[in-house]
């Protein structure tokens, strides 16, 4: 083979793997959670000031243009639905890449589930690892999620799973996501006018503290030593939640561990009157999740919690950050029709049903 | 390991990076290590024996060949080597074919099952590293073929792994001796072998595993379905069967030529034939060789064939008597040909006897279809005659193919008489054909790429297409290849969640 030969043949396979990585990310499942993702990777460097990692219990609970418009700092969620604890880590340093945040908030619910359940499941898995862009960091977080070595390439290489999508990419949400980089509207919060009422109860006077599974033990334990190590402010939250006895002796016994390491911690659960949470309308799943109207509360508690306790500069006069203006006005239109639609609901009594599966 | 996943990729990537960075003279040497991996990693590693064996059986036959010119010697090896490879591919693939023969005759008498039938496993591709080998002694007993003295060449011979799964048969006296030869690297041979690999992928993943769709939604539920539903399946499994068959060939074919070994071609084109002999003169060429020379004709040679040959010719004339003796070795033949797909009726009879009835009619009611044409004052070499036959023989090559996929062949020859009552072919126009496993969009892709493979097999009749692409500009000819590997990669069935169909010839 000759030099020409050779830089032909190279470059033909570098065209392919270019084509291939954008293909692969138009291909990825559209939906809620894709979105967030891309519109991390598209927000300008060293401009979040905040990164909240966790499961479900993010993305509706906080509202990041809320938090912009009326406390002056950048929140942006990493989330995924049911996101394995073990995820933490590889997150915070996928953020690290482009963002320099001042605080990174952990959201704790799925630290009290056990691993084995949440990993027999590929869709908890892939949630993270099929939203990342291609890199090393996702090829070691795909090490770490998915334990069976022969499947890893299917993960590694995700085109395997996701050609089949090929009918959606004539949807522009689609083809637009070529460089897997677009600016979310609501910069990752998912907003929802859904009403289906919970029966929530106060447990913030239980002190007694109860293990979690000791796999997710050893996870919090390895997130705090790594955040030690690199020197990143943390806090870790519970987002508000119809919960039991043992679920809150759970929280008390991981803010037992989380305290040993000198990190700070917040159970949302334990204050309700302050929330002013109203688990009759609050919440879209009957009190896992919040809507509309509990994320105004949940979002304006935490805005406050942490402006009162971390050194966030308002930063609404930096014209960098119009973006940001623009998903806090198109924030209000949203949560405006939204808490109307609530409001009747709740006024009608005519709630949401759940759906099975959900 | 199937030639289209990825961990098979990832090793011919492996050993094609080590073919070409190791000195040429050693080779041939890693890719007999290579393929006993091939076969170690492809299931059950104990079975690598089966070929081992038979090549040590076949190296110890052709040296005693090679050492003594006593025929009495050496036709004892050669019946020795025939023994005992035939006897081995018989008892792992023909044994219940003979106990469930015996048993159904026994049924049909009032006995149950009088014999037990036996469960073996099965070696990879034993019919395929028989045959060649067979056919390499046979040569060698010939002394129109060397014998090798190297018994590991022999085993790469036997065991080569791009052609372990579903072939070519190779023939060693004219592929053999390039398996030994140092082949250094040359870029446009190994580029155009991998685009042949990638034409085999189009075929087999783009176009088989959708066609597999259709086929199985009414083979598996053949009670269901009636008339042009029938015939809809079964068209769309002749062109499974042959995108999943030539496309493993393109893809062997193709990484051989990146390796430098040119092996023989398998297919031609089968379904332009016009008569059932030109469609096997083009379908499976490697078998149809193979059994010419070492079935057929020694067949013919047989002193018990030569004297039922005069017997013929002095009762029923020269001509008559000539066919009557080529009928019945034809017979043979075929029936071998159908016994080779699989020990089961209705491989014997889909793949072997229907195809010598339809040669046999053929050959008897030729003069009479050339009166009606000379009566019609038709050209035989009319554009539209031509069509006809080509239609005429698709249609019968597809009664074979219903044998041949049916679940046996009670239920065979049910669809075809299921096949006979066409008054639903209004399913062809009422949306009713979208309801066979294949949506509108999925239906219009599936014969978009049978246009494609339609287009490219025409071009091909005149000059190799990849010699054309070449030819033109660097972008047009990156933008066909680029289209090609993407149209595979997007409209393909594989990955998670999708249980591809084996080579079906694999099983052969």
């Amino acid at each position: 083979m000759n030099k020409k030969q050779a830089v032909k043949a190279i470059l033909f396979a570098v065209i392919f793997l270019f084509l291939l990585q954008s293909l692969t990310y138009m291909l990825r499942t559209n939906g809620d959670i894709k979105e967030i993702f891309i519109g991390f990777y598209a927000e300008p460097k060293d401009t979040i000031d905040v990164v909240m990692i966790g499961s479900s219990p993010v993305y509706p609970f906080y509202a990041a243009p809320k938090l912009w418009g009326e406390y002056g700092f950048t929140m942006y969620p990493l989330a995924s639905n049911v996101q394995r604890p073990k995820a933490a880590v590889y997150l915070v340093e996928e953020a690290l890449k482009t963002q320099s945040p001042e605080l990174f908030v952990f959201e704790l619910r799925m630290y009290t589930y056990e691993e084995g359940a949440m990993a027999d499941n590929m869709a908890y898995a892939r949630g993270v690892t099929d939203n990342l862009k291609y890199s090393w960091n996702r090829i070691r977080l795909i090490n770490s999620l998915v334990p069976e070595i022969s499947e890893r390439y299917t993960y590694y290489f995700d085109i395997f799973k996701y050609h089949s999508n090929w009918k959606t990419l004539i949807l522009p949400d689609q083809y637009t996501a070529f460089w897997y980089e677009r600016l979310h509207p609501l910069k990752g919060y998912v907003m929802h006018d859904e009403v289906i009422p919970g029966d929530g109860a106060d447990y913030s006077a239980v002190s007694e503290q109860m293990a979690i599974p000791k796999e997710q033990e050893e996870n919090l334990r390895a997130l705090l030593v790594y955040l030690q190590e690199k020197d990143l402010n943390a806090l870790f939250i519970v987002s508000p939640m119809v919960l039991d006895e043992d679920m809150q002796k759970k929280f008390n016994y991981m803010e037992n561990i989380i305290a040993s390491y000198g990190y700070d911690y917040l159970n949302l659960n334990n204050y309700y009157d302050e929330l002013g949470i109203d688990f009759a309308m609050d919440y879209y799943d009957g009190g896992s999740h919040v809507n509309a109207s509990g994320s105004e509360k949940c979002t304006a508690f935490l805005g406050n919690y942490l402006t009162e306790h971390y050194e966030l500069t308002d930063k609404r006069s930096d014209e960098k950050y119009s973006t940001w203006n623009e998903a806090y006005i198109y924030w209000q239109e949203c949560q405006e029709a939204a808490l109307e639609m609530i409001n009747n609901k709740v006024t009608s009594g005519e709630y949401d049903t759940m759906v099975e599966g959900e | 390991m199937s030639f289209t996943s990825f961990y098979f990729l990832c090793f011919y990537a492996c050993v094609l990076i080590i073919y070409y960075l190791i000195p040429a003279k050693l080779q041939w040497i890693f890719l007999l290590v290579s393929s006993a991996a091939y076969y170690l990693l492809s299931g059950n590693g104990i079975l690598i024996l089966y070929p081992v064996v038979a090549c040590l059986v076949a190296y110890a036959g052709i040296c005693v060949m090679g050492r003594t010119a006593d025929v009495k010697k050496r036709r004892l090896a050669l019946v020795g080597v025939v023994v005992l490879l035939i006897g081995c591919l018989f008892l792992l693939k023909y044994i219940n074919f003979g106990i469930n023969t015996v048993n159904g005759i026994a049924g049909l008498l009032g006995f149950g099952d009088i014999i037990t039938g036996f469960h073996f496993m099965i070696p990879l591709g034993i019919s395929f590293y028989t045959f060649s080998i067979l056919g390499y002694v046979i040569d060698v007993y010939n002394q129109i073929a060397q014998p090798q003295k190297n018994f590991f060449k022999m085993a790469l011979y036997g065991m080569y792994f791009p052609v372990i799964l579903s072939g070519p048969i190779i023939r060693y006296r004219e592929d053999g001796e390039q398996f030994f030869q140092p082949h250094p690297f040359e870029y446009k041979r190994v580029v155009f072998g991998m685009q042949r690999m990638l034409w085999g992928f189009f075929k087999t993943l783009v176009i088989s595993e959708r066609m597999n769709l259709v086929v199985n939604t009414v083979y598996d539920n053949y009670a269901n379905y009636t008339g042009v539903y029938i015939w809809v399946a079964t068209i769309c499994y002749a062109f499974q069967l042959y995108t999943n068959f030539s496309g493993g060939m393109d893809i062997a074919l193709g990484m051989s030529q990146t390796f430098g070994i040119k092996l023989p071609e398998n297919f031609e084109t089968p379904f332009f034939a016009k008569t059932i002999s030109e469609y096997w003169r083009r379908w499976h060429i490697t078998l149809g060789v193979w059994m010419k020379e070492y079935v057929f004709y020694p067949l013919l040679r047989t002193h018990a064939f030569s004297e039922l040959g005069k017997r013929c010719r002095e009762k029923l004339g020269k001509k008559r008597g000539k066919q009557v003796t080529t009928f019945i070795a034809m017979f043979i033949l075929w029936f071998t040909v159908g016994i080779w797909h699989g020990g089961d009726w209705k491989f014997v009879i889909g793949s072997g006897l229907l195809h010598w009835f339809y040669i046999v009619m053929g050959e008897l009611l030729n003069p009479v279809y050339g009166r009606i044409m000379r009566k019609c004052h038709m050209n035989g070499d009319n554009g539209w005659v031509n069509g006809w036959r080509i239609v005429r023989t698709f249609l019968l090559v597809n009664i074979g193919f219903v044998f041949f996929r049916a679940d046996s062949t009670i239920a065979a020859c049910r669809m075809l008489a299921g096949a006979i009552h066409v008054g639903n072919i209004g399913m062809l126009f009422d949306g009713s054909l979208f309801s066979m496993g294949l949506d509108l969009i999925e239906f219009t892709i599936a014969i978009a790429s049978l246009f494609i493979l339609l287009t490219v097999s025409i071009l091909q009749q005149k000059e190799d297409v990849r010699e054309r692409i070449a030819r033109k500009n660097i972008v047009v000819r990156w933008i066909i290849w680029y289209a090609l590997l993407f149209y595979v990669i997007l409209l393909g069935y594989y990955g998670p969640g999708y249980s591809a169909a084996e080579f079906i010839y694999q099983g052969f």
